[in-house]
């Protein structure tokens, strides 16, 4: 039997009595997606509380409020005339923002004064305030032009067009411009590689003797067949999650892929390989369990922050930039975001270059360091 | 082993051992830097775009300058038509693409139909999205301000109602600013999690005889405190060396971080009680950082979220963290505006402790009474 066919059924042997490496590819995989999938399945927030403080009292401000009660992205729950009650209201999050109506609103317009109706929003909790504002300001916007059209024929002058322009906006690839779309494709990889560094660190880490991987070495009778056939059920497992979870997005949730399904698939099990090889790297040079996962926490649990997908890294610091461009998120994510939104193929050509260094030079130093220890050990 | 045996003890143990002290020490003071190095910039900027002028009047090429002038987008390249735009949006040059038809400027003039502007972006990124649609409507009402200005002015209106809109608490309404007093919680939790965890797990795989009830509470007791000595370090050092929002409610922060810190020592010990090996506590904790960081509601609300979720949520002390801490540093919240949250927490620092000092004393008392 090769070393790889004999590190694989060892592995294997090992998953079969060891309930808690088991639970670690079944359970804890199945638990975190389950988790993050229910958690976005609302994908459009909807009657955010919101409240308002009316300064005029008249019909006028009375029509802005009732435009901005039938927007469906907030729900008014207070309305009243002071503005320190409505900031308590935000600070004790029971309000994301607060529509200031002034007085004069219906006054205003004809008089040549320019009332301006205030829009304070929750911006320590940025995402949601933004989604709460964007759903008044475009009722408010409305409302107020029926109004001024109103006022200026009552005052028997000419109607002024004030939105003379339209700009028509297409989101395209996510027409609802859904978090469930958005933040899911981001969340799951990122779940999933930071599960596959743990894990395999694990499994590495079991063979150290006495902070050395060389007697397991010697065994193995082959250092490259030995690591890679070790490795081989965590990024099988992690990859069929992905899969799993890909099929849950498109299939059960309809969303669209518009690129090569085939390629993120791919590219996915290349990318869990990758991050397995930088594993073995890790315990090869730390030598230790625990130091490895320290360092996994670190590069792995903030890898989404640094991949650029959310806020992206333009205009950011160089050392950003660097560590953003040595993480193998980033270039997992720009293929599949890529291939998401049907990307011509070449453009993944980069990224899968990337990733496919991950596992020649993490990978390759992993086995020549394991096989040198074992060589000088011997 | 007495209380203060136990306590000095733990403390000792903590500073000794290399894992220990760069879990909880060490790894705290990293993450501080490290974390909010992608968030600096604070704002979405230079977002590529591809731009379509098919009329090339004086209009659109001020519109064309204001665009170059945000910060939000950059202009990537100036295209003939859409379908050469559109292939070079798919190349993946750019994240969108804007359209100014032929007639925009007769449009805006006249109001007849037929002109305007069109913008298609890649909603798949969420946030790059929007910021090119604020960059191509700020650009778009300053020009249009300007052309439309004599006509409205002849009226003696300008604009006829204004919105302002007005970011709270974070007034910059900034990303580094927004995500990491957040996720302060969640680091604060997760590195003293994984060390109590990681001891605890580690005296079970030695097989170290059960605690007594008074070196179970010394031994909390020295995890507490570290864990306050980490949370003042941040909202007390961190938030002003980072420059994030500060409200500075320190005596409601005397009351809370405690039960924070207890919470989280409790539950670490809990846990690390349940582990067979000092490795597997964090081999199974650290996979859950991404998503607790999530569960807390800072980028997703708790209120969308479905209830029997955000209930399970709670359970996390990093969740309660969030909306006591982020209110007291940043809104300048008072300890009555967080009160419901800081009792949730306070009832889980004593489940919690009593879940860990019945799952490690247990045996005493049976060793004991056999």
């Amino acid at each position: 039997m090769s070393a790889f066919a004999r590190a694989l059924s060892a592995e294997l042997a090992h998953l079969r009595g060891c309930r808690w490496d088991l639970a670690m590819l079944t359970l804890m995989p199945a638990a975190l997606l389950f988790a993050m999938g229910a958690m976005l399945f609302g994908g459009v927030a909807r009657e955010l509380p919101i409240a308002v403080v009316d300064h005029d009292a008249t019909s006028a401000s009375r029509a802005i409020v009732r435009a901005v009660d039938a927007s469906p992205a907030v729900r008014i729950v207070s309305v009243g005339g002071d503005l320190p009650d409505a900031m308590t209201l935000v600070r004790r999050e029971q309000a994301w923002a607060i529509v200031e109506i002034p007085r004069g609103v219906g006054r205003g317009v004809a008089r040549g004064t320019a009332p301006a109706i205030h829009i304070r929003y929750q911006a320590s909790f940025l995402s949601t305030g933004t989604q709460a504002v964007r759903g008044i300001s475009s009722a408010v916007t409305a409302a107020s032009t029926e109004l001024v059209a109103a006022q200026l024929s009552a005052h028997g002058l000419p109607p002024l067009r004030v939105t003379p322009l339209t700009v028509q906006v297409t989101a395209l690839y996510n027409a609802a411009t859904s978090f469930e779309w958005y933040l899911l494709s981001l969340i799951n990889p990122a779940v999933l590689h930071l599960l596959t560094a743990c894990v395999t660190v694990m499994a590495l880490g079991r063979e150290l003797r006495d902070k050395s991987l060389s007697a397991w070495a010697r065994a193995s009778g082959g250092v490259a067949g030995a690591v890679f056939g070790k490795l081989l059920p965590y990024v099988a497992a992690m990859s069929l999650w992905g899969v799993a979870w890909l099929l849950y997005l498109t299939l059960a949730r309809g969303w669209r892929v518009e690129g090569s399904i085939a390629l993120i698939v791919a590219g996915q099990s290349l990318f869990y390989l990758g991050t397995a090889c930088i594993s073995a790297l890790l315990v090869a040079v730390t030598r230790e369990t625990s130091t490895g996962l320290s360092a996994s926490a670190v590069y792995a649990g903030s890898a989404l922050a640094f991949s650029g997908a959310t806020l992206p890294l333009d205009g950011g610091s160089g050392f950003a930039r660097i560590v953003s461009a040595i993480l193998p998120l980033t270039h997992y994510l720009a293929l599949q975001m890529g291939q998401f939104v049907g990307d011509a193929a070449g453009s993944a050509v980069g990224p899968i270059l990337a990733l496919l260094a991950y596992v020649a030079i993490a990978g390759g130093g992993a086995v020549l360091l394991i096989a040198r220890s074992a060589r000088s050990a011997a | 082993m007495s209380f203060r045996e136990a306590f000095e003890e733990t403390w000792r143990t903590v500073l000794t051992s290399r894992t220990l002290a760069s879990t909880m020490l060490l790894a705290v003071v990293l993450y501080a830097f490290y974390y909010p190095a992608p968030y600096a910039h604070e704002a979405t900027q230079s977002v590529p775009v591809l731009v379509v002028d098919q009329e090339d009047s004086g209009l659109t090429r001020e519109v064309l300058r204001n665009l170059a002038a945000t910060r939000e987008v950059r202009i990537v390249a100036s295209v003939a038509d859409m379908p050469s735009a559109t292939a070079r949006m798919r190349a993946g040059e750019a994240d969108g693409i804007i359209l100014m038809s032929r007639g925009v400027t007769r449009s805006l003039l006249t109001g007849a139909p037929g002109g305007g502007v069109g913008v298609w972006v890649k909603a798949a990124y969420l946030l790059r999205a929007s910021a090119i649609g604020e960059g191509v409507s700020a650009a778009i009402a300053g020009a249009a301000e300007n052309r439309l200005g004599s006509a409205a002015r002849a009226l003696g209106l300008r604009t006829p109602v204004r919105v302002i809109q007005e970011p709270l608490f974070n007034t910059g309404a900034g990303y580094k600013d927004y995500i990491f007093p957040a996720v302060a919680s969640v680091i604060l939790q997760q590195t003293l999690l994984f060390g109590v965890a990681t001891f605890v797990a580690g005296r079970r795989e030695r097989g170290d005889p059960p605690m007594r009830r008074a070196a179970f509470l010394g031994a909390w007791a020295a995890m507490t405190l570290l864990g306050v000595f980490a949370a003042f370090f941040y909202f007390g050092f961190i938030f002003w060396l980072q420059d994030v929002p500060r409200g500075g409610n320190i005596p409601a922060l005397l009351v809370t971080v405690p039960c924070f810190a207890a919470a989280v020592a409790a539950l670490g010990l809990f846990l690390g009680g349940l582990f067979d090996r000092s490795e597997r506590a964090m081999a199974v904790l650290v996979p859950t950082s991404v998503p607790l960081f999530f569960l807390t509601g800072s980028a997703w609300p708790l209120e969308q979220m479905p209830s029997w979720l955000a209930a399970l949520a709670h359970l996390a002390p990093s969740t309660l963290a969030v909306h006591i801490f982020v209110p007291l540093n940043q809104m300048g919240a008072g300890l009555n505006d967080v009160a419901a949250d800081a009792i949730a927490l306070a009832a889980e620092a004593l489940v919690y402790g009593a879940l860990a000092a019945w799952l490690l004393t247990r045996s005493s008392r049976s060793a004991r009474a056999a």
